[in-house]
């Protein structure tokens, strides 16, 4: 049997956690530099905000409706995120943390799987402050199911023989199956198979036919088959990005170069805490494509490296070059976005004899990375990422590092 | 002499930041220049067989560290409890809260540290004078979580 647990609107339950008088109060939660909402509480839901809604937009909207608005705050929701996968890891061995907020694990050999996951559920809860709910069912696809009737009902539900099961398909919405695109879904309905129950009775062959071997995956864990497994060990990375949009648009090339030596930074210190090595860095710049009538470019290179490398001082260098290559003055850019390709682990590099590769290097980001975990996040950097970030993320409302700096913990009277 | 500041601070930040966050601390190079001081190159050391983790503070005042947060005192109300303003909260969320408990929580959007103590009658905060405890049965209070441990510096 597999379960999901699912953490209920979870960034805006993790502003809560420390805010309890928006217990019952709508909260949103902003898309980095604060452009839309990506996450509502339910009381938010109610008032008909939109997910994907432009904050500017709707801000009169939220200002009339008292509802608290926070900038995303992904150290806070990441490190809440990691203790509730931490003690839900405590009640099963086997366990897959599928996103920030969504976690399956093995029930296989447990016995009362209602009792055993409201004790699950209640504790998670009362240990992390942050409300989940748990599906259970013989299949991934149906944990799915089970969680969304979870949310409804008192917080878990166990769909265990075929009658639960059937009766939980016939009134579930099509484009809310786990896996279906939206594609298939619209192509579905206009089929006049309108709900998951309908979907599972077509023949498997058409399935096959129409959906390829991912819709007979589907098709079959609705009938309780199990084909979609734990996925316990990841697949290494293949590519990592790192991009984000501007405060405001940029056209001096010094400041796109500030923005790109930064980014390229960030990304090194990422590869090294993943001990991967890239092979190849690309340089994009963006300009505005949405509410934005100027001229448009978005040039893009990719450049090759000498050799495999996680060093910082390497890819700034080269995020650098690379902008200087492709800019052009006149334009408003939004977005730089540096990304580093074919990756492979630091243990599986293999050193060019000619290309004298320096260990120093190394050292140095090596040291970075141990000053900028004592002293804080940026601490050190290298100098051309600049000192003013004048282009730097947009956070109007965010809210303080409860858990991660001693300066913000809460002081209580 | 801004070296020597600079090393002081050092230590400090390190102490602070690392005190009670983890168990397993990453080796400060100024403070432990030898990765592996045990490591003999003569004769096997004798306490080789004997070897055994080292205490560290977080082990005797963190049970938990998944399950805890930290809080600081700002007043000197629950002096009676040993709790005084600058003083670092533990409050570990996995304790389960009791009448008795020593808590921290939110009542009407105000944190506070206080005792709790629950009755027939209701449910009542004191700071030690349980003749002036209040009542907050009908009001609005949402506990964090219990207090395990309090720590200040001399």
């Amino acid at each position: 049997m597999f379960a999901l647990a699912d953490c209920n609107n979870f960034y805006a339950s993790c502003e809560r956690l420390f805010k309890p008088t928006l217990i019952g109060l709508p909260i949103v939660v902003l898309s980095n530099n604060d452009g839309c909402v990506i996450a509502r509480s339910n009381e938010a839901k109610e008032l008909g905000i939109a997910m994907g809604a432009p904050y500017f937009q709707i801000r009169e909207k939220l200002e009339q409706n008292n509802v608290a608005v926070f900038s995303s705050h992904y150290t806070l929701y990441g490190d809440l995120s990691a203790r509730v996968m931490t003690n839900l890891a405590r009640f099963s061995p086997d366990i897959e943390v599928y996103s920030i907020d969504e976690c399956f694990f093995s029930l296989s050999g447990f016995s009362d799987l209602k009792a055993y996951s409201d004790k699950i559920r209640s504790t998670v809860i009362q240990n992390t402050g942050i409300p989940i709910s748990i599906g259970v069912a013989p299949t991934k696809v149906l944990a799915k199911v089970a969680n969304k009737k979870a949310k409804k009902a008192d917080g878990v539900m166990v769909l265990e023989g075929p009658a639960e099961i059937s009766d939980a398909l016939a009134n579930f919405p099509i484009e809310d199956i786990w896996g279906i695109g939206r594609a298939h879904a619209t192509r579905l309905l206009k089929l006049g198979i309108e709900t998951a129950d309908q979907f599972r009775k077509l023949p498997e062959e058409w399935v096959r036919r129409e959906m390829t071997v991912v819709g007979a995956r589907i098709w079959n864990e609705l009938w309780g088959m199990s084909c979609i497994p734990l996925k316990m060990v990841l697949d290494p990375k293949k590519n990592m990005c790192t991009s984000r949009a501007f405060g405001k648009p940029i056209e001096e090339i010094s400041e796109l170069e500030q923005a790109a030596a930064s980014y390229a930074s960030r990304l090194a210190g990422k590869l090294r805490r993943e001990k991967l090595c890239t092979n190849v860095l690309s340089v994009k710049l963006l300009t505005n494509r949405f509410g934005d009538s100027a001229a448009q470019y978005f040039p893009s290179l990719s450049i090759p490296l000498d050799y495999p490398t996680s060093n910082s001082v390497d890819l700034v260098k080269m995020a650098i070059r690379g902008v200087r290559r492709i800019y052009r003055r006149g334009y408003r850019y939004q977005k730089v976005e540096i990304m580093a390709t074919q990756l492979i682990p630091e243990s599986e590099i293999q050193m060019n004899v000619f290309t004298g590769h320096s260990t120093k290097k190394d050292k140095i980001s090596k040291a970075l990375d141990e000053l900028n975990k004592y002293y804080g996040a940026g601490t050190v950097r290298i100098a051309s990422e600049g000192i003013k970030q004048k282009w730097s993320l947009r956070r109007d409302f965010l809210s303080p590092h409860y858990t991660t700096d001693w300066n913000d913990i809460i002081k209580v009277g | 002499m801004q070296h020597n500041l600079l090393k002081f601070l050092a230590i400090f930040v390190i102490q602070e930041q690392n005190m009670l966050r983890e168990i397993e601390l990453p080796r400060n190079i100024d403070l432990e220049p030898l990765a592996n001081p045990e490591k003999v190159s003569g004769f096997v050391s004798p306490s080789e067989d004997y070897k055994q983790r080292r205490l560290h503070i977080s082990q005797k005042f963190v049970d938990d560290p998944v399950n805890t947060h930290y809080f600081e005192a700002a007043s000197d109300e629950m002096n009676a409890y040993g709790i005084r303003a600058g003083a670092t909260l533990v409050v570990d969320r996995s304790k389960p809260v009791v009448s008795g408990s020593i808590i921290v929580c939110s009542l009407d959007g105000e944190w506070l540290a206080r005792k709790l103590i629950i009755k027939e009658t209701g449910a009542f905060l004191t700071t030690g004078d349980e003749r002036a405890a209040i009542d907050v049965t009908d009001r609005n209070i949402v506990v964090f979580g219990r207090i395990t441990c309090v720590l200040f510096n001399l």
